[in-house]
């Protein structure tokens, strides 16, 4: 029944929902490795995000999405480090519960602030790009999808470049392994958070605007994405950035193939990224690469 | 200790409750009623929330309904005109507040009638109450065929079900099969979305199937989740169906992202519907040319030639300033059927309304026919109109052909032949 | 006055009276349906946070998968009810014995996760089973809910049964407070480690509360669900739903007895007006919002933190 072509085509579409997934989990991971706190606004940094790039896209400017996400991470990573310096430093220490709901509430701020800008209908996004596919043989690949997919690649060797390479990476990972000796060594973690809040909320807000190449949105957009992101930050051990990749590839790989299953209801789609959250704080602590980790130093 | 600090609070904060509860609401109690002066008219609809920009539709087209009404002295009720006051809640989209907010219109305001609120789920969890309190509601936004299976006295709808839209569909699917534009039996790729819209949908599909082999084959019958974003296995299933048929039902943002992705991944088929979705302006903006020639069940459409029609879509536009669409024409006619019930009726008592409501034929109605009456559940006797997206924005009327300027539809599909 | 009557007149005798206050609204008012029917609602969610609170507030481990619990026992009752004709209050204890049910199968493997883990981890519990419950139609009706008889007890007998559940849900939490169980309870909240060290068996401690909990819970929702005569996935297995039991925790105080109480009774009938007064509709989520970053930035103790400073002076 599935010809070649269309196994193909559900493993190209596997991987480049991938890109998608890992580019919408990065700034998440970055603010948890920091902080150790769960950004919940993280949906709503996405949704304001894609109305900016709407609102750039709609006004004179004409701004391409592409750019106009730029523009809106910018405008978010000032605003995020806003953020921190407001509200957010002062939970980081307290129970995990108050970073969670204080972020909850941003949320429910965020939602209500586009009702009241840009009111509740759905909204999308049409750029001359999107229709055009690249034709590999039978295989049409969608150029709206291809984007985030080189996007997301260039973001995840960019950061890893970033945190590795510079001072202020460097500092950030210091602080996200063991914030008491980065200050110990002279770490000035405070600014180091703040930055990374915000660089974090800049990543939410990247990758929101490059959703809207391919969703339509309102102002309850993102909260799906937001659980999808929970589960694919665990599959990846939380922490790390080729984490991140391996599981945003993992939970695409797994709902994509899905359909394979004979009798699958399409709309039981969701349940995989939850039950894979949860079978992963259980079972795999440290995330899917530390089985491979486990399995290595096994052999 | 601290307990004992609230538990000196508590009768004090018991009392204060309960020495204003009655304040709060003067009008309460068993003193006899006095003539009414106005008509109290209530509604709890979806302005926040998943459902809003709908809502927000039916808002307005009450509102145009009864300042229509009030402009012109109000409302004839047994030789008198009364005023309607219009008041409107909103429920956030969540079916508990839906619920209890109605009762609060019911209890408090103490309505006279309820218009409905939007979309089957909340009108669902709203569809106790007219029962409960013997006040009468007209829905025009829950369109599910179950509404109308729980034995409602005081419950009616104007929004023909969706097994109708179901069944709609294959008869228009036949007839093409009989003219040979399609091939006979057809084969059909189903997906529909995983509610109680998709299902009603699914069902009609289905049995048509079964009851008539020699026209249709259902190859490939797939749900997906509401606001479900990613339809791309889907679409690879649906391509690896080779089907001839692509039926889908879905609510305006999965027909936005779905159509995308299958124009994309480069899918054709010989007839492409999305249930209900097709001519809907913001569908067409986002899709351009890739919604030319989808095909459109619907309940009414701005293309309708009919005098009654054109009127209202003028009036719309000059008042909002956008052109309507089916949720505005039904909340318009939604609003209407009531106050004609009310107007027959000619008193505001309750049980008065429902029997003229019961046994009403409205006939300045907005839906395909102009009549709406309903049958003894409650359920309307209206019917769908099928529409075909032709370029340049335009909209074709292709089914019944008895409908006033329908034209026959384009099957199949310009490139599939 | 000594102080062993002290509890007798200054804490029973005035709670007595409140109930009892609380328990005459309905026969000395039978005409103001409405705030009877506000009046159940809130003793539901009364009910909700009280039993929440055991494990979120006195054991520290904040669950977001609590309509997980809510949902398994609305279809207990909803199924027994509609399907096999049982009298819909009979149903009660099993609906809380099927939350009890699946309160171990949540609790078991997920208490092992800390802190953080653990929270995220009852997210994906309650999602799943908000996905699972609608696609499984022959069980739950799938996506078209359950419609059920609309034929139901009058107002006053729902009333008086919220009544009854909330007094007995937070008299049990009084008790668990000062029980063995609640000091195990507060003991591993403060440090797990610490009180395993000593002896505790916090796995058994936690489980207890959260069974206990699910328990309330299950038959509050069983109760909810013969109210609204109706139910579907999306409204008792929905996220709003354990994100709201949170909430009144933490804007009444949480990990107190009557923080909870005093969230639930402002948090729905607040909700509820802010919905009613079209001046404010659009600002509803602003409100919650706002309203939640203050108490966690200025007042962690929560309304009742409010409440006892203001005593204080």
């Amino acid at each position: 029944m599935y010809e070649p072509s269309a196994l193909a085509g559900l493993v190209v579409t596997a991987v480049l929902t991938a890109g998608l997934y890992a580019l919408m989990s990065y700034g998440l991971a970055l603010v948890y490795g920091v902080m150790k706190i769960i950004n919940l606004a993280h949906a709503g940094t996405m949704m304001l995000s894609a109305f900016v790039v709407l609102s750039l896209n709609r006004t004179a400017l004409h701004l391409d999405p592409v750019l106009g996400s730029i523009v809106s991470a910018a405008l978010f990573f000032l605003l995020g480090m806003g953020l921190y310096r407001v509200a957010v430093r002062r939970v980081i220490n307290a129970p995990p519960i108050a970073s969670l709901l204080l972020l909850f509430g941003v949320w429910l701020c965020a939602q209500n602030l586009a009702y009241l800008i840009w009111g509740s209908e759905d909204q999308s996004i049409v750029t001359p790009y999107t229709f055009t596919t690249v034709d590999l043989g039978d295989l049409k690949i969608a150029v709206s999808r291809l984007i985030p997919f080189f996007i997301s690649l260039v973001a995840l060797a960019a950061l890893t470049w970033f945190l590795r390479s510079t001072d202020l990476g460097k500092a950030i990972r210091a602080v996200s392994q063991n914030a008491m000796s980065a200050r110990l060594v002279g770490v000035r973690s405070e600014r180091v958070a703040t930055i990374a809040f915000g660089l974090g909320s800049a990543l939410s807000a990247f990758a929101g605007g490059l959703l809207t190449l391919l969703f339509s949105f309102n102002p309850d957009f993102g909260g799906t994405f937001q659980l999808k992101s929970f589960a694919i930050i665990v599959l990846g051990g939380l922490e790390s950035l080729p984490g991140v990749a391996l599981g945003a590839v993992v939970l695409a790989v797994v709902e994509s193939f899905s359909i394979l299953i004979p009798g699958w209801r399409g709309s039981l789609v969701n349940l995989l990224a939850f039950s894979m959250l949860v079978a992963a704080l259980v079972l795999l602590p440290g995330g899917i690469a530390s089985l491979l980790e486990r399995r290595g130093q096994n052999e | 200790m601290n307990v004992i600090r609230i538990a000196r609070l508590l009768p004090a904060l018991v009392l204060a409750l309960g020495a204003c509860a009655p304040a709060g609401a003067p009008s309460g109690g068993g003193s006899a009623a006095p003539a009414a002066s106005e008509i109290k008219v209530g509604a709890v609809l979806p302005l926040t929330g998943a459902f809003s920009a709908s809502g927000n539709y039916f808002q307005q087209a009450y509102q145009l309904a009864t300042d229509e009404v009030n402009g012109a002295g109000g409302l004839d009720v047994g030789g008198k005109k009364l005023q309607i006051t219009l008041k409107i809640l909103d429920d956030g989209s969540d079916t508990t507040k839906s619920r209890s907010l109605v009762e609060q219109l019911a209890t408090q305001e103490k309505v006279n009638v309820l218009l409905g609120g939007y979309d089957t789920t909340l009108v669902q969890a709203q569809q106790g109450v007219p029962d409960q309190y013997k006040i009468p509601m007209v829905e025009g936004g829950g369109a599910a065929s179950a509404i109308f299976t729980r034995g409602n006295k005081y419950l009616f709808g104007t929004l023909a079900t969706i097994d109708d839209l179901g069944n709609i569909t294959m008869d228009f699917l036949k007839y093409w099969e009989d003219q040979g534009k399609l091939p006979k039996p057809l084969k059909i790729a189903l997906a529909w979305e995983n509610t109680d819209h998709g299902k009603d949908y699914q069902a009609a599909v289905n049995k048509a199937a079964k009851d008539d082999p020699s026209h249709f084959t259902v190859v490939l019958d797939q749900s997906f989740d509401l606001n479900g974003s990613d339809f791309t296995p889907l679409l690879t299933q649906v391509k690896a169906a080779n089907a001839d048929a692509f039926l889908s039902d879905a609510h305006l943002p999965d027909f936005i992202t779905m159509h995308r992705q299958y124009t994309q991944l480069g899918l054709k088929h010989k007839f492409v519907t999305y249930g209900a979705r097709g001519p809907d302006q913001k569908g067409r903006e986002a899709l351009t040319s890739a919604a030319d020639y989808l095909v459109a069940g619907l309940w009414w459409t701005p293309a309708l030639a009919d005098a009654g029609s054109k009127k209202f879509t003028d009036t719309w536009k000059a008042k909002y300033n956008a052109t309507p669409d089916w949720f505005q024409a039904l909340g318009y006619d939604t609003a209407r059927v009531m106050y004609a019930g009310i107007t027959k009726a000619g008193s505001l008592d309750g049980d008065k309304i429902r029997d003229a409501l019961a046994g009403l034929e409205f006939t300045g109605a907005l839906v395909p026919g102009n009549k709406i009456s309903f049958d003894a559940t409650g359920k309307p006797k209206t019917s769908y109109v099928m529409t075909q997206n032709l370029p340049n924005n335009e909209v074709a009327l292709v089914w019944p052909s008895s409908v006033e300027g329908a034209k026959p539809a384009t099957i199949p599909l310009p490139g599939t032949g | 006055m000594s102080r062993a009557r002290l509890p007798l007149l200054r804490v029973w005798l005035p709670l007595a009276v409140g109930v009892a206050v609380l328990a005459a609204f309905p026969a000395l008012f039978p005409g103001e349906l409405n705030y009877i029917g506000l009046g159940f609602l809130t003793f539901i969610f009364v009910t909700l946070a009280v039993s929440w609170n055991m494990v979120g507030g006195y054991a520290g481990q904040v669950s977001f998968g609590y309509a997980a619990f809510f949902g398994t026992a609305s279809y207990v009752t909803a199924i027994l009810w509609s399907r096999y004709g049982w009298p819909p209050f009979l149903t009660l204890p099993l609906a809380g014995g099927a939350a009890v049910i699946v309160a171990l199968l949540v609790g078991l493997p997920c208490f092992r996760l800390l802190g953080p883990y653990f929270s995220i981890a009852t997210i994906g519990v309650g999602e799943a089973a908000r996905v699972l419950a609608l696609n499984l139609d022959q069980l739950t009706g799938g996506a078209s809910g359950l419609n059920l008889p609309l034929a139901v007890p009058p107002k006053p007998i729902f009333y008086w049964s919220g009544l009854a559940l909330a007094v007995v849900a937070i008299a049990v939490s009084g008790w668990m407070r000062a029980s063995r169980v609640g000091l195990g309870l507060s003991a591993l909240r403060m440090e797990q480690d610490a009180a395993e060290s000593l002896g505790l068996n916090t796995a058994v401690y936690k489980n207890l509360a959260h069974c206990v909990s699910a328990f309330l819970v299950g038959v509050a929702a069983g109760l909810y669900v013969v109210y609204f005569s109706y139910v579907h996935p999306n409204q008792v297995f929905g996220f709003d739903l354990s994100i709201g039991m949170v909430l009144m925790g933490v804007i009444g105080g949480v990990g107190t007895l009557w923080g909870p109480v005093l969230g639930a009774a402002i948090y729905y009938p607040i909700r509820q007006l802010l919905l009613s007064q079209s001046s404010l509709v659009a600002f509803n989520l602003l409100i919650y919002g706002l309203l939640l970053i203050a108490i966690i930035l200025f007042e962690p103790g929560g309304l009742l933190g409010v409440v006892r400073r203001i005593a204080r002076r």
